[in-house]
């Protein structure tokens, strides 16, 4: 699901809204039927913010997303995947804007959640990294699962299911 | 995962991230020394008024460099949006505020407590007192973190951050100030301080208790 | 049960319920607040020991009591509006600290004047008017943390937290300076507790005491009309209202 709107539409606030980060003045997210906010475990959020510490290197980063959320991974693996490798000690905020977002992106390789809500994921990505977070994206959907993407890029037509588009209305 | 290895989990990231900090923790340091050298400076180098006002200088120096660190008890983890990946985990935000608590005792108010040493060479303390005044202080930085959590806390997407903070601490801190000096008051004139000292500790616990309640509460709202 | 209150989660309902309240209830407080004040200053007997300077207690007694009463209020509806999630109840709290905090700083100013011929000195570390002081620190916490918002919901809801913190924390500090106070007992004793007081002197405290709570409810509901006005100024009702004062 590819949600667009012009800056300020309200994009933001509605994902926000979807993962219960934001509440809502009426009405009620759920998802298969159930409310959202009794099975968070099922979704992956990954804002502007990408919940990354400057301090601590890559692999610390991680580790501590991994351990928060439960789950299990080979941390080495996981950096070489998102073109990291040798960069894994570096502290992050030695790293470029590009390599900080991949070091938020890792989530992606590893998650199980069911649906993916992901505020412009594209930001300073570089081409490649594009396709392959695209590919990510469509492995995801033939899983049986779904994504909700902002983004100011277009996207290939063919991946888009249903294009959602806020308008701005005050 | 189980609730206490969450807890740890948080309290092994907050030290990794202060060991990559060393500047910050030092700070607070730092400005308690000169908080103290002002002192002989402006009341006069007299032993006698020195050693008097000791226990209240010290004090007063902890409270104040605790003040300075406070603000960033959660604006970092706000900003780089750790905060909300920990609210998504499910898991209960109390705890992680509690964890916080913890850790910014340990990182800021003992080194702080080791460091009111200085007022027993400074302001000729007796030692055996000192012991007393670094009991009531190992139990009021923790009061202080506990309700510097709330303050901290609530002030997050507020702009004046900073300059509001003390006004929503310090009132609370009162009571622990005034047992504080009434345990002393009573060492000093070699008097059992039991009962000041348990009124001190036993207003510490319910604040500990309660107060990751309320900071929890503020963290979701200046989430939102 | 609070089924009665429920039209009054309306934003136009609750104003117009605050404007009427405020109308009806100043006129009464400028009443009972006169005749409670000519009666005491002038017509109350002279105090035996105190000679006339007494008669601020007409002033300083109704002021302290509903400074105090003002931030229970506050407490409670704070804890009422966390809780059920009721936006108004966040407006009252807001509305409610800086009333609190007039009648706070009206309480140590004439006890500070009233200090001064009995015990000769504007400020004695007495333990009453010590809670006093920091009552009125907790009061600029809350209105303070409350305009370091730029998003004012936001900034009400957090008042409110501060606000539940606050009562539950008051008993403490008030009883550890009462606690404070006997044990640095010595430089004074006060005379405050008054415990028999004659009848004719009684009279005009008691109608002053009501008069400074009306003048309470009528301040509140002012204050919260025009905090709704603001919050909601962009919003169809308030703006119909604002053309038609404009008139």
């Amino acid at each position: 699901m590819y949600l667009t709107g012009p800056n300020g539409a309200g994009k933001t606030t509605l994902l926000r809204s979807v993962c219960g980060l934001h509440q809502v003045q009426s009405g009620l997210v759920s998802l298969n039927g159930q409310p959202i906010s009794e099975q968070l475990s099922q979704v992956l959020y990954i804002g502007h913010k990408p919940g990354v510490n400057e301090w601590l290197n890559a692999e610390q980063n991680i580790a501590h997303w991994l351990t928060l959320t439960n789950q299990q991974a080979d941390i080495q693996t996981l950096v070489s995947k998102v073109g990291l490798t040798g960069l894994g000690h570096v502290p992050v905020r030695y790293l470029s804007a590009g390599q900080k977002r991949r070091v938020a992106l890792v989530r992606l390789w590893v998650s199980k959640a069911k649906l993916w809500v992901l505020d412009e994921p594209y930001t300073s990505i570089d081409q490649k990294g594009i396709e392959v977070l695209n590919a990510l994206f469509d492995r995801h959907k033939k899983a049986g699962n779904h994504v909700l993407v902002t983004s100011h890029q277009a996207l290939p037509t063919d991946m888009v299911d249903i294009n959602f588009n806020l308008e701005y209305r005050f | 995962m189980s609730y206490f290895s969450f807890f740890r989990q948080f309290l092994q990231r907050d030290f990794q991230i202060a060991v990559n900090q060393k500047h910050e923790l030092g700070l607070p340091l730092v400005f308690f020394a000169l908080i103290l050298i002002l002192f002989p400076l402006s009341v006069g180098p007299e032993p006698g008024t020195l050693s008097k006002i000791a226990p209240a200088v010290g004090w007063v120096a902890v409270i104040l460099s605790f003040l300075l660190a406070l603000p960033r008890m959660f604006s970092e983890d706000f900003e780089n949006g750790w905060l909300e990946q920990v609210f998504l985990s499910g898991y209960p935000n109390v705890l992680s505020v509690f964890a916080r608590i913890v850790s910014f005792w340990c990182l800021y108010g003992i080194p702080l407590v080791i460091v009111t040493w200085l007022l027993v060479p400074f302001f000729q303390f007796p030692l055996d007192l000192w012991w007393v005044l670094a009991k009531t202080l190992i139990c009021g930085s923790l009061l202080l973190a506990s309700l510097g959590s709330i303050a901290s806390a609530l002030l997050l997407s507020s702009r004046k951050g900073s300059s509001v903070l003390s006004l929503l601490v310090l009132p609370f801190l009162i009571p622990a100030l005034i047992f504080a000096a009434a345990c002393i008051d009573a060492a000093s004139q070699s008097l059992p301080y039991n009962a000041p000292f348990m009124m001190l500790s036993g207003i510490t616990i319910i604040t500990l208790t309660l107060a990751p309640f309320a900071t929890a509460q503020a963290l979701k709202l200046n989430l939102s | 049960m609070f089924k009665f209150l429920h039209p009054y989660a309306k934003p136009e309902a609750a104003f117009d319920l605050s404007e009427k309240i405020y109308r009806y209830t100043m006129p009464i407080a400028i009443l009972f607040f006169l005749v409670g004040s000519i009666w005491g200053l002038v017509y109350a007997p002279v105090d035996y020991q105190q000679g006339d300077s007494f008669r601020l207690i007409y002033f300083h007694v109704p002021s302290a009591v509903w400074s105090m009463g003002a931030y229970t209020t506050m407490g409670i509806l704070g804890f009422c509006a966390l809780v059920w999630q009721l936006r108004m109840l966040e407006l009252a709290v807001v509305a409610i600290a800086p009333i609190g905090a007039v009648f706070t700083a009206l309480a140590l100013a004439t006890g500070a004047i009233w200090g001064k011929p009995m015990w000769g000195a504007w400020w004695v570390w007495d333990a009453r008017l010590t809670s006093e002081l920091i009552l009125l620190f907790l009061y600029l916490g809350v209105f303070a943390l409350f305009y370091s918002f730029d998003d004012k919901r936001t900034g009400a809801k957090a008042a409110c937290i501060l606000a539940v913190v606050g009562i539950i924390n008051v008993p403490i500090i008030h009883y550890s300076v009462e606690w404070w106070n006997t044990l640095h007992q010595g430089a004074t004793i006060t005379k405050f507790a008054a415990p028999s007081i004659s009848g004719d002197m009684l009279w005009p405290l008691l109608i002053n005491l009501t008069a400074f709570f009306i003048f309470f409810t009528a301040l509140t509901s002012y204050r919260f009309s025009t905090e709704l006005l603001k919050a909601d100024s962009h919003r169809k009702w308030a703006q119909q209202i604002l053309l038609k004062s404009a008139k």
